[in-house]
């Protein structure tokens, strides 16, 4: 008599919702797998506090939606998870306002900081940071979900695409609008930069 | 230095605890356990009285749709209808306590013996006419199995037709008034197909035929033979279920099924995991296929009480007077099975099988276990 065929120790994301069909426990895998991701994209938009008690809601939501969750439409899981926290987010506009605000802020008085590190990515990026969280909350909603998706994420098009639901063609207008009002806002802030020293 | 990259260093925070982190995902495990209630608002599957019929579902039923050697060894038993109505998450966490408790005692048997002894009585309703009179009876077959644990050493197999029981007091009315034959001839359409979903029926279906012939009011003699060890046969596990090395670690039993049943092995088409490993546990657990150690058939139990869809109906009496806990779980025609609740009757104080089928459209279909486990004992089959 033939022996089972040998079965696949790892299994891949799509692989693993659809175990956890009659599996439940499978899922907590995909937890693993991308809890540090999404905590990180809501912290960022959220703020950490927020994002500690969202990002596990996002995984209990995607636990609950498994059935739904469909690999034959070429859904990846991890946009779908990304998907689902924006929707999060979404839902949490007021706390995004504060968190935009208290950045903006906190920028301010951050950006003459420093001294060894005043030519590093990191203090230039501090030096914009007000002009930029402006120009970031000027944004409309479904724009800066483009562009946190997009920074914070890492998703390319498609999986941006996939995770707000629209077509990719929209996510590539979206984008590149989003980044020439941040180029502007910069501009600007050089500009300025420029004329104070 | 690009926009984005810029809006990454401003917003990044630092990673969560390993505390967070751990209680999120205890969370989330309690959920898959079905420890925490479904409280969200936005949950798009729990279930609600509203979905579940409540007119109580009283009839006979037939067991179709199940694979043809399910159909053979597992039975189809009526379901008295209130108690299968309700699917909360109480009766979910019940099913799979009893499940888990099951488990638990079927493991504590020690896998040792001259023989493994699995006994059963299949009994299926059918339609019979003698003398201008039409009446239906349940015709019952008892099935004694001895598998030799020795090398070398036969295996046999019993069976015996019992007498056909009439369905109903009318129905052993109308047979008296017929002048009690000792054989009844079969009615039936030649052109039902028992044992398939109607879509797609499986390779096998000659019970469509089956039920034509004759059947006996009587009990039959003893018919005794040698155990057949090919593949496939009465007695013996489905092609491509090799009983010998299924795990009894849960996880990778359930890895084992769905690779078997996943390659064609219910040899009819079964859609879905929680529908296939609900009919390749129910193998393990409640039909004749050979010797399954005490820990894989523990683990099938395991395996069972993981699947999201089976629900408790409490206790009930099978169809020998004994009584024990259902659990049920539904099967859909888009699955490949025969639409019903699929039901498995366990002994509560040993986890063993009582009976286990399925309720349908039609007649009663089912098989009760009688008798199973290791002995010493010689079959008192084995010096003729």
């Amino acid at each position: 008599m033939a022996a089972p065929p040998k079965v696949d120790e790892i299994e891949d994301d799509a692989g693993l919702v659809t175990s956890s069909l009659t599996d439940p426990e499978a899922f907590a895998q995909l937890y693993d797998r991308y809890f540090d991701d999404i905590h990180r994209y809501l912290a960022a938009r959220l703020g950490r506090e927020t994002a500690d008690d969202l990002a596990a809601e996002t995984f209990l939501i995607a636990f609950r939606r498994r059935a739904a969750f469909d690999p034959s439409r070429g859904t990846a899981v991890r946009p779908w998870l990304y998907g689902i926290a924006t929707n999060l987010v979404s839902q949490h506009r007021r706390s995004e306002q504060r968190r935009l605000k208290a950045i903006g802020r906190m920028g301010a008085e951050h950006s003459v900081d420093g001294h060894e590190e005043r030519a590093t990515a990191r203090v230039a990026a501090e030096m914009l940071r007000p002009a930029l969280v402006r120009a970031m909350r000027d944004l409309s909603p479904g724009e800066r979900d483009v562009v946190f998706l997009s920074a914070l994420g890492g998703l390319g098009y498609e999986d941006i695409a996939q995770a707000l639901g629209i077509p990719s063609g929209t996510v590539g207008s979206r984008l590149n609008r989003a980044k020439a009002r941040l180029r502007r806002a910069l501009g600007d802030r050089t500009a300025q930069d420029e004329r104070d020293s | 230095m690009n926009e984005l990259k810029m809006i990454e260093q401003i917003f990044a925070e630092p990673k969560a605890g390993p505390e967070v982190a751990a209680s999120g995902r205890a969370r989330l495990l309690r959920l898959a356990n079905g420890d925490e209630p479904d409280t969200s608002p936005r949950s798009t599957n729990r279930r609600t009285p509203g979905r579940w019929s409540p007119k109580p579902r009283w009839r006979w039923v037939l067991g179709a749709g199940l694979p043809p050697v399910v159909a053979a060894g597992v039975a189809a038993v009526m379901l008295a209808g209130n108690g299968a109505a309700p699917a909360s998450p109480t009766s979910d966490r019940q099913a799979r306590h009893i499940l888990l408790a099951a488990a638990t005692r079927t493991a504590a048997a020690a896998p040792a013996g001259r023989y493994f002894r699995f006994s059963t009585e299949a009994g299926r309703e059918r339609r019979g006419s003698a003398a201008g009179h039409r009446f239906r009876v349940v015709t019952r077959v008892v099935e004694d199995l001895w598998y030799s644990t020795s090398p070398g050493v036969t295996s046999w197999e019993s069976s015996q037709e019992l007498a056909s029981r009439p369905a109903t007091p009318a129905d052993a009315e109308a047979w008296r008034a017929a002048g009690s034959p000792a054989w009844v001839q079969g009615v039936c359409s030649q052109s039902t197909v028992v044992g398939g979903s109607g879509k797609n029926p499986p390779d096998g279906d000659r019970e469509a035929s089956l039920r034509c012939q004759p059947f006996p009011m009587r009990p039959r003699p003893v018919r005794i033979a040698p155990l057949s060890t090919a593949p496939g046969m009465m007695g013996q596990p489905p092609s491509g279920l090799n009983v010998a090395k299924l795990s009894d670690d849960t996880a990778t039993l359930r890895r084992q099924l769905l690779a078997w049943t996943r390659s064609g092995g219910l040899m009819g088409p079964v859609e879905g995991d929680s529908a296939q490993l609900w009919t390749a546990a129910l193998y393990l657990i409640a039909v004749p296929i050979g010797p399954v150690r005490p820990a894989v058939r523990a683990a099938a139990y395991r395996v069972l009480a993981d699947l999201p869809d089976v629900r408790s109906l409490g206790m009930v009496t099978d169809q020998r007077g004994r009584r024990g806990q259902a659990l049920t779980r539904i099967g859909k025609g888009s699955e490949g099975v025969g639409p019903g609740a699929y039901r498995l009757v366990i002994d509560p104080r040993t986890g063993a099988p009582l009976e286990s089928g399925m309720t349908g459209t039609k007649d009663l279909e089912y098989t009760s276990v009688l008798d199973f486990g290791y002995t010493d004992q010689a079959p008192p089959i084995a010096g003729k």
